[in-house]
C-alpha cells in the first residue's frame, strides 16, 4: 500500500470560491485610497528627518512592535494582545500559504506541514485567537481598566472577530464529519466541534458547511474591508510608528533658531504647524489608555489626559486638515502654472483665501490640560506607538507663551525673575554664591584648571532646604579629592522650566548666557546634582553650541565609590530606604542604577515603590509645574508621598532637587517622621562613621 | 488721543547694593529693570489704547543702558519712544527731571500724561506732580483705576481710608499706583516688533529747576537682628513659650 | 528767624498721633536752628490741639475749615500761597495720602525741594534722613534755610513723640486764606472705608497675613488676633494682588509703611519689599511653616507652625495674658 500523503481537499463543497479575488482587489482599493488620503493629510505637517538608521529603526519595530515586547510591559492587556496577535499571525500565514497551493499550484497543504502546521498549529493558533478576542470582551465588559474607554465599535469589532475564529472552527469541524478526515486527530479543536457535528445527515452537514463557509468568508472580508476605517488600522500604523520614532534623546525638543530675522512664529499654534510625524502620531494612537493609567495629572484628578490631547489632535486634523490640504494643493498648482505663464511676476501668493487658522488650544485641548502636564514623560515611555506626546504639549506651550502671552498667571513672576535676576525665586542674583560660605569652594576664576565645573542649579544655591545638599555633595567631593570649582555668580538658571513652561526666549538667553560664560572659562566637565540641569546641559545646550560632558552626582559619586575614594559600609544593612525616581533622571535619562547601588553603598536597604524606574510616578514640579499653582484635584506629591509610604520605609532618597522639596512637603503633611534626603546626604552622613572604622 | 509714560529704568529691588567711591549707589554691574510703577502706568496706556485708542509715547530720562527698559515699554505695547540720553539727570534731583520732562512734553502734545507715583529705587515721588505744577495742568496721585472719555479723564485715587473719584480735565497728569494694571507679558512677536519701533533720542534740554536736593550722606541701612525660633514639643507649646518672651523679654504688653 | 510749620493730621476732630511725632521733630530742628514751631490745623474745633503746645508747638494756627483733606490740589495751592507770603523755614506733612499728594504740588509752586518719607532728624546738621532702595538706604537730606522752604513728609511712628513742655500752651491764631486758583480737580465721589480698627500706620499693634492665609475667608484667624490685641489689620502683597484685601491693607514697599511696638506676620514669606515697609517694627513676631522662609531672620520671635493651628492659639493665650 502507497503511503498516503496527509492533505487535504481545498475548497471542498464550495464552489464558486473565485468571488474572493475581486473582493481583495476591493480591500486593497480601500487600504490605498486610505493610506492616500492620510498621507495627503500628514503632509500638511513640517518636515522633519525621520529618515536613515534603516537597521536602527527596523530593529526597533520589530522588538517592540512585531514581538511585543512593549505591549507586553502592561501584563494583562499584554498577554490577551498577544493571544490575539499570534492567533491572527499564524492564521493569516495559513491562508496565504493554502491560496498559494489553490492559485500558484505549490504545494503546502500537504505531508509532515500540513499535519504539524495546518492542522496541529493552525488549529492552537485558532484557539489562541478565539480566547483572546473572547478575554479582550470580557475585560471591557468588566471596565476595570480607568485609561480602557470603550466604544461600541470596540465591541463590534472583537465580537465580529470572535464570529469568525468560531465559524471557522465550525466549518473545519463540519469539513472533517463531511469527509470522514483520517487526519482528524491533528485538529485538536476542530475534531471537537466535528463531535458536536456527528450526529447530522450529510446533507444537512453540507447546508450548514457552505453557510458558516460563506458566512466565515464574509465576515472576514468585512473586516478587512474596514480595516483602515477602524483601529485594526493599527496594526500598520504601530510598527511604522515605532519605525519612525525619534533617535533623539528622548528630552530633546526642536531647535528654534532666535537670531533668525524671519523668525515670524514659535511652537505650534495650528495644526500644520506640527511635523508630519507629529501628525501622523495622532493617527497611531490605538486609544489603549495606558498613557492615562500612568499620568500623574490624570491619575490624580486633573483634566489633562494625553491619549485625549493626541485624540483631540485627530479630531482637529480630520475637521481641518482636507481644508489645509486642499489649499495647499491649489496654491502649488497655481505656483507652477504662475511659473509657465509669468515666470518673473513676483511673489508666490495665492489666491484663493488661506483657510482660518482654528487655534488647537481650546479646541483639541483645553488651557488647563495644556498646563497640568509635568512633562514627565510616564505616557510616552509605556505608548506601544512610542508617540511623543510631552514634546507637543511643549510645543504647544511654546506657542501659547511666545506667540499668545497665554499662560497661568504664576508663571509670570517665575519668567520675570529668571530675565531679572536669573533665578525663578527671583532672588538678587549677586547672593546666589552665598551658600559657599564657610566652606572651601573656589569659583572657575579662582581656580580656572579645575577638572569639573559643579553646577549646584538655582535650588541648589538658593533654596535653603537645597543647599544643605550642595553642602553634602562638596564634603563628598572634597573627600574623594575631586577638583572642583564653580561659576558662583555667573552661573544662570539652566532654563529647564522656562523652556518646558514653552518660555523659548527667556530659555535662550538664559542658555546662551551660561554657555558664553561656560565657553569663555572652558568648560569641559560639569557636575549636577539637579536632573533638570542635567538635562538641560546635556541634551539642550549642545543646540546653541554648548557641547560638554554632564555627569549627574549619582553617576559620580557612584564611581567614587567603585573607585574607592568614597569608602563603602561594611556593616549590616542601617536602614530600608525607598529610592524615588527624578522622570528627567529616570525615564529621560536612563540613570536607575547609580543611586540605588549608592543606597547599598551608604548601607541602606532598598525597598522599592510600586511605581518605579521606567514606570515612576512625578512628583508633580517637572515641566515648570514647580512655578505653577495646582489647585485641580489631589496634588501630586501627595500622592507620590502616599505611595512612598506605603513602603513602610524609614527614609525617603532623591535625587533631584524638586523632588526633594515635593515630596519633603508632601510627606511631611502625612508621616513627619519619614525623613525625606537626597542621596548626597544620605552617603555624606555616612562619612565620619566609616573613617573611624577604617 | 496721544498718551506720553514718563517712564524710568530703576536697580532691581532684589539687588544688594554698592556703593562708589563718593558714598553713592552704584549702578554699575547692577540689574536694571523697568521700574514697575512705569510699568503700571505703560500697561494701562497700553489698555487705553486697546479700548479708546491712542497714540502711546514712552519718554524717557536715563543713562544709554535705559534703552532696554524703554524697549521693554514698546514691547509692551507703545507706539515710540523718546529717550533724552543723561545720565546725571537720570540719576539726579527729582526737581530738575521734572523740569527736563516737561520742557520735552510742551512740545508733544500730549492728552494724557502717565507716569509712576514713585519710582521702586529713589522713591522721590514727586516727578510726576512736580510736571503738572510746571504745565500748570490737573494731575491725579496714586491712581488706581482710570477712564479717559471725551476730554475727560474718570480717575480713582487710593487714599489712606479709602477711594476718591476724580475728574480732570484733559490734558492731565496721571500717577500711577500699584493695582492701576496687571502689566502684560509682551509676547516674542511684541518683542521683535519692538525693535522695529522708533525711539527719538535727544540731549536734555537746558532747563533751569528750582531748589535741588541737597545729600549730605547716604549710607547702607544697618539690617535688623533677629532670627530666634520659639522652640516647643508642640505647637501649642510654642505659643504658649512666644507669649511668655513677649511679655517678660520684649515687654511688648 | 524763622518757623517750622507742621501741618496737623486731623481725624473726627482729633489729632493723628503722627501729629505729635512731627511737632517733636520739628522741635529738635527748631532748636538747633533758632526756629519757631507753628502747627497748622486745616479745620476748626480740634479738641486736643493745645496738646500741640506740651510736645514744643511755639503757635497754633488754624486755617477756618479752609481745607477739605480730598481735595489735595486745592489745600496744595492754598498752603502754597500761604508759604509764599509767610516764608517758612520748612513745612512738615505727615506721610499720609493727603501729605504725599500736597507736598511735592506745593514743593513744586513754591521751587523748593521736597524729601518725601522722613523716619528721622538730625537737628545739628539741619538734615532729615529717609529711606530709599527699598529701605536699604539711608539718605541724609539738609534742610537747612535757604531760598525756598524745604517741604518733608514724615513717615507715622518713625518718630518718637517726647512732651519737653508738659502743661504748656501755645496761642492760637486762626487765618481765613482766600481760595485761590480755579480748582481743576473735582472730586466726584469719596468712599470712605469705615473701621473700627486703629490705622495701619498709627497702629501700636499690627497683625498682618500673607499667600499662607490662602484667601479672603482666611483672615477670620487674623483679624481674631487684631481684636484681642487692639490691633490693625495688614496684609503682604500677594494678598493685594490676590484681591483678597484691598491696597489700604498692603504693608510694604508699594503700601503702607509701618512702625508698631508689635508686629505679628502670620503666612508671610519676608519679602525684601515687604520688609522695606515692616522693619522699623519694634518687635515682630512671624508664624510661618517654612522653617526656611526669610522672615525668621528678621523676626524676634519665630514660630514654625500652620497658622491656622498657631494663631488661633495666640489668640487665647494672648486673651488669657492681656486679661491677667
Amino acid at each position: 500500500m502507497d503511503a498516503v500523503v496527509p492533505t487535504r481537499e481545498l475548497f471542498w463543497n464550495i464552489s464558486g470560491q473565485q468571488i474572493m479575488y475581486p473582493m481583495l482587489l476591493a480591500v486593497i482599493v480601500f487600504f490605498v485610497v486610505f493610506f492616500m488620503r492620510r498621507v495627503r493629510l500628514w503632509r500638511i505637517g513640517q518636515p522633519e528627518n525621520r529618515s536613515g538608521h534603516v537597521r536602527e529603526r527596523s530593529w526597533g519595530a520589530l522588538r517592540d512592535a512585531v514581538l511585543q515586547l512593549r505591549v507586553l510591559r502592561e501584563k494583562k492587556g499584554g498577554l490577551i494582545h498577544l493571544a490575539m496577535y499570534a492567533g491572527m499571525l499564524v492564521l493569516l500565514l495559513a491562508t496565504a500559504l493554502t491560496a498559494a497551493d489553490a492559485d500558484l499550484g505549490t504545494s503546502f497543504v500537504q505531508g509532515g506541514l500540513y499535519l504539524y502546521f495546518f492542522s496541529f498549529a493552525v488549529d492552537v493558533a485558532g484557539l489562541l485567537f478565539c480566547v483572546g478576542m473572547a478575554a479582550a470582551l470580557i475585560r471591557r465588559a468588566l471596565r476595570r481598566n480607568a485609561g480602557l474607554e470603550t466604544t461600541p465599535a470596540d465591541i463590534v469589532i472583537l465580537a465580529v472577530l470572535l464570529a469568525v475564529g468560531i465559524s471557522g472552527f465550525c466549518v473545519e469541524g463540519l469539513r472533517i464529519v463531511g469527509t470522514d478526515d483520517p487526519w482528524r486527530a491533528w485538529s485538536p479543536i476542530g475534531n471537537v466541534f466535528a463531535l458536536a457535528f456527528s450526529g447530522l445527515d450529510a446533507q444537512q452537514i453540507s447546508l450548514a458547511h457552505r453557510i458558516l463557509w460563506w458566512g466565515h468568508l464574509i465576515a472576514a472580508f468585512v473586516i478587512l474591508g474596514t480595516w483602515t476605517y477602524t483601529k485594526l488600522v493599527h496594526v500598520l500604523l504601530v510598527p511604522a510608528g515605532v519605525y519612525f520614532r525619534t533617535l533623539e534623546p528622548k528630552a530633546s525638543l526642536p531647535y528654534i533658531d532666535l537670531e533668525d530675522e524671519n523668525l515670524e512664529t514659535m511652537g505650534v499654534g495650528a495644526i500644520d504647524e506640527f511635523t508630519w510625524k507629529d501628525l501622523f502620531d495622532t493617527e497611531a494612537c490605538i486609544r489603549c489608555g495606558r498613557c492615562v493609567n500612568n499620568c500623574p495629572a490624570n491619575l490624580t484628578g486633573k483634566e489633562l489626559s494625553p491619549k485625549g490631547v493626541v485624540q483631540g489632535l485627530r479630531a482637529h486634523l480630520e475637521e481641518h486638515g482636507p481644508e489645509i490640504a486642499a489649499y495647499r494643493k491649489t496654491c502649488k498648482k497655481a505656483e507652477a502654472d504662475g511659473q509657465d505663464a509669468t515666470a518673473s511676476a513676483a511673489g508666490s501668493s495665492c489666491s484663493p483665501e488661506p483657510p482660518e487658522r482654528a487655534a488647537l488650544v481650546g479646541s483639541a485641548l483645553s488651557e488647563a490640560a495644556l498646563w497640568d502636564c509635568t512633562t514627565c514623560g510616564a505616557c510616552q515611555e509605556q505608548c506601544p506607538s512610542m508617540i511623543e506626546i510631552p514634546s507637543k504639549i511643549v510645543k504647544m506651550r511654546t506657542y501659547q507663551v511666545s506667540m499668545e502671552s497665554a499662560f497661568p498667571g504664576e508663571a509670570q513672576q517665575a519668567f520675570r525673575a529668571l530675565e531679572t535676576n536669573g533665578n525663578p525665586w527671583g532672588l538678587g542674583w549677586q547672593t546666589r554664591k552665598n551658600w559657599t560660605e564657610g566652606l572651601d569652594v573656589p569659583t572657575i576664576a579662582e581656580n580656572p584648571d579645575a577638572e569639573y565645573l559643579y553646577w549646584p542649579g538655582c535650588s541648589g544655591a538658593f533654596d535653603a532646604r537645597n543647599r544643605k545638599v550642595s553642602v553634602a555633595l562638596v564634603k563628598l567631593l572634597q573627600e574623594a579629592g575631586v577638583d572642583f570649582a564653580i561659576l558662583g555668580n555667573e552661573e544662570k538658571c539652566c532654563g529647564d522650566a522656562a523652556r518646558r513652561m514653552g518660555n523659548e526666549y527667556v530659555y535662550y538667553m538664559l542658555a546662551s548666557e551660561n554657555i558664553a560664560t561656560m565657553n569663555s572659562y572652558g568648560v569641559k566637565k560639569i557636575i549636577t546634582q539637579c536632573p533638570h540641569c542635567f538635562t538641560s546641559l546635556s541634551v539642550d545646550y549642545p543646540q546653541l553650541g554648548g557641547n560638554y560632558e554632564v555627569v549627574h552626582h549619582t553617576e559620580l559619586l557612584k564611581q567614587l565609590v567603585d573607585e574607592g575614594r568614597l569608602p563603602q559600609a561594611t556593616d549590616a544593612l542601617s536602614k530600608r530606604v525607598t529610592y524615588h525616581d527624578s522622570c528627567y533622571l529616570g525615564r529621560y535619562n536612563g540613570i536607575y542604577e547609580a543611586p540605588r547601588a549608592l543606597l547599598h553603598a551608604a548601607g541602606d536597604e532598598v525597598v522599592e515603590m510600586q511605581r518605579s524606574h521606567a514606570e515612576s510616578f512625578c512628583c508633580g514640579a517637572g515641566g515648570g509645574r514647580m512655578w505653577l499653582e495646582e489647585n485641580e484635584g489631589v496634588r501630586i506629591n501627595a500622592a507620590r508621598a502616599e505611595q512612598a509610604l506605603e513602603t513602610g520605609a524609614d527614609e525617603v532618597c532623591t535625587a533631584c532637587p524638586f523632588c526633594l522639596t515635593m515630596l519633603s512637603d508632601g510627606i511631611a503633611a502625612q508621616d513627619d517622621r519619614v525623613a525625606v534626603r537626597d542621596i548626597a546626604e544620605i552617603l555624606a552622613e555616612a562619612l565620619p562613621e566609616r573613617e573611624r572604622r577604617s | 488721543m496721544k498718551i506720553v509714560v514718563c517712564m524710568k529704568q530703576s536697580i532691581d529691588s532684589e539687588a544688594v547694593l554698592a556703593f562708589d567711591d563718593a558714598g553713592n549707589v552704584a549702578k554699575e554691574g547692577q540689574t536694571l529693570v523697568i521700574d514697575p510703577y512705569s510699568e503700571f502706568a505703560v500697561e494701562k496706556a497700553v489698555q487705553l489704547k486697546e479700548s479708546v485708542g491712542a497714540e502711546v509715547v514712552a519718554l524717557c530720562i536715563g543713562a544709554a543702558d535705559a534703552v532696554s527698559a524703554i524697549r521693554h515699554a514698546l514691547a509692551m505695547g507703545a507706539d515710540s519712544a523718546v529717550f533724552v540720553e543723561d545720565a546725571v539727570l537720570a540719576d539726579g534731583d527729582p526737581a530738575a527731571k521734572a523740569a527736563a520732562l516737561a520742557e520735552e512734553l510742551r512740545g508733544m502734545g500730549a492728552d494724557l500724561i502717565m507716569g509712576g507715583c514713585k519710582s521702586s529705587d529713589t522713591a522721590h515721588a514727586q516727578v510726576m506732580p512736580r510736571i503738572a505744577g510746571i504745565l500748570g495742568i490737573p494731575h491725579v496721585n496714586t491712581v488706581v483705576e482710570l477712564d479717559v472719555e471725551e476730554g475727560v479723564a474718570h480717575a480713582v485715587r487710593e487714599v489712606d481710608d479709602g477711594k476718591v473719584s476724580i475728574d480732570v480735565e484733559l490734558p492731565a497728569v496721571i500717577c500711577a499706583q500699584q493695582g492701576l494694571a496687571e502689566p502684560r507679558y509682551p509676547t516674542v512677536r511684541d518683542i521683535m516688533q519692538s525693535k522695529r519701533k522708533p525711539i527719538e533720542t535727544r540731549p536734555a534740554a537746558a532747563v533751569e529747576a528750582s531748589a535741588a536736593m541737597q545729600v549730605l550722606e547716604t549710607n547702607p541701612k544697618p539690617k535688623r537682628a533677629g532670627g530666634k525660633i520659639v522652640e516647643g514639643e508642640t505647637v501649642s507649646e510654642a505659643v504658649a513659650n512666644a507669649v511668655r518672651m513677649l511679655k517678660d523679654e520684649a515687654k511688648a504688653f | 528767624m524763622a518757623d517750622i510749620w507742621v501741618y496737623a493730621e486731623v481725624k473726627d476732630k482729633k489729632l493723628r498721633h503722627v501729629t505729635f511725632e512731627m511737632v517733636s521733630a520739628a522741635r529738635a530742628l527748631a532748636d538747633a536752628a533758632g526756629h519757631d514751631v507753628v502747627a497748622i490745623l486745616g479745620e476748626t474745633g480740634v479738641e486736643d490741639m493745645q496738646e500741640l503746645a506740651a510736645y514744643g508747638a511755639d503757635s497754633i494756627v488754624v486755617l477756618a475749615d479752609a481745607v477739605d483733606p480730598y481735595e489735595t490740589q486745592a489745600a496744595a495751592a492754598l498752603l502754597a500761597d500761604l508759604a509764599f507770603e509767610h516764608k517758612p523755614a520748612i513745612a512738615m506733612f505727615s506721610h499720609s495720602s493727603f501729605g504725599m499728594d500736597v507736598a511735592p504740588c506745593m514743593a513744586q509752586a513754591l521751587g523748593a525741594v521736597y524729601v518725601p518719607e522722613v523716619v528721622a532728624v538730625e537737628a545739628q546738621r539741619s538734615a532729615v534722613v529717609r529711606e530709599a532702595y527699598s529701605g536699604k538706604v539711608l539718605e541724609t537730606v539738609s534742610v537747612a534755610e535757604g531760598s525756598a522752604p524745604a517741604i518733608v513728609t514724615v513717615r507715622p511712628k518713625a518718630i518718637e513723640a517726647v512732651a519737653v513742655r508738659e502743661g504748656a500752651s501755645a496761642p492760637e491764631i486762626s487765618w481765613a486764606p482766600a481760595g485761590s486758583q480755579a480748582v481743576r480737580q473735582i472730586v466726584k465721589d469719596v468712599a470712605r472705608k469705615v473701621s473700627g480698627r486703629v490705622d495701619l500706620t498709627e497702629a501700636d499693634r499690627v497683625v498682618a497675613g500673607g499667600r499662607g492665609v490662602g484667601g479672603a475667608e482666611g483672615f477670620k484667624v487674623i483679624e481674631e488676633l487684631a481684636d484681642v490685641l487692639g490691633a490693625a489689620v495688614g496684609a503682604s502683597r500677594p494678598v493685594v494682588d490676590e484681591g483678597w484685601l484691598d491696597i489700604q491693607y498692603q504693608i510694604g514697599q508699594t503700601g503702607k509703611a509701618i512702625a508698631p511696638e508689635l508686629y505679628i506676620a502670620c503666612g508671610i514669606s519676608g519679602s525684601i519689599q515687604h520688609m522695606a515697609g515692616a522693619a522699623a517694627s519694634k518687635c515682630i513676631v512671624a508664624i510661618n511653616r517654612d522653617p526656611e522662609a526669610e522672615i525668621f531672620k528678621v523676626a524676634d520671635y519665630g514660630i514654625v507652625a500652620d497658622l491656622f493651628e498657631a494663631v488661633p492659639l495666640l489668640t487665647e493665650e494672648l486673651k488669657a495674658a492681656l486679661e491677667a
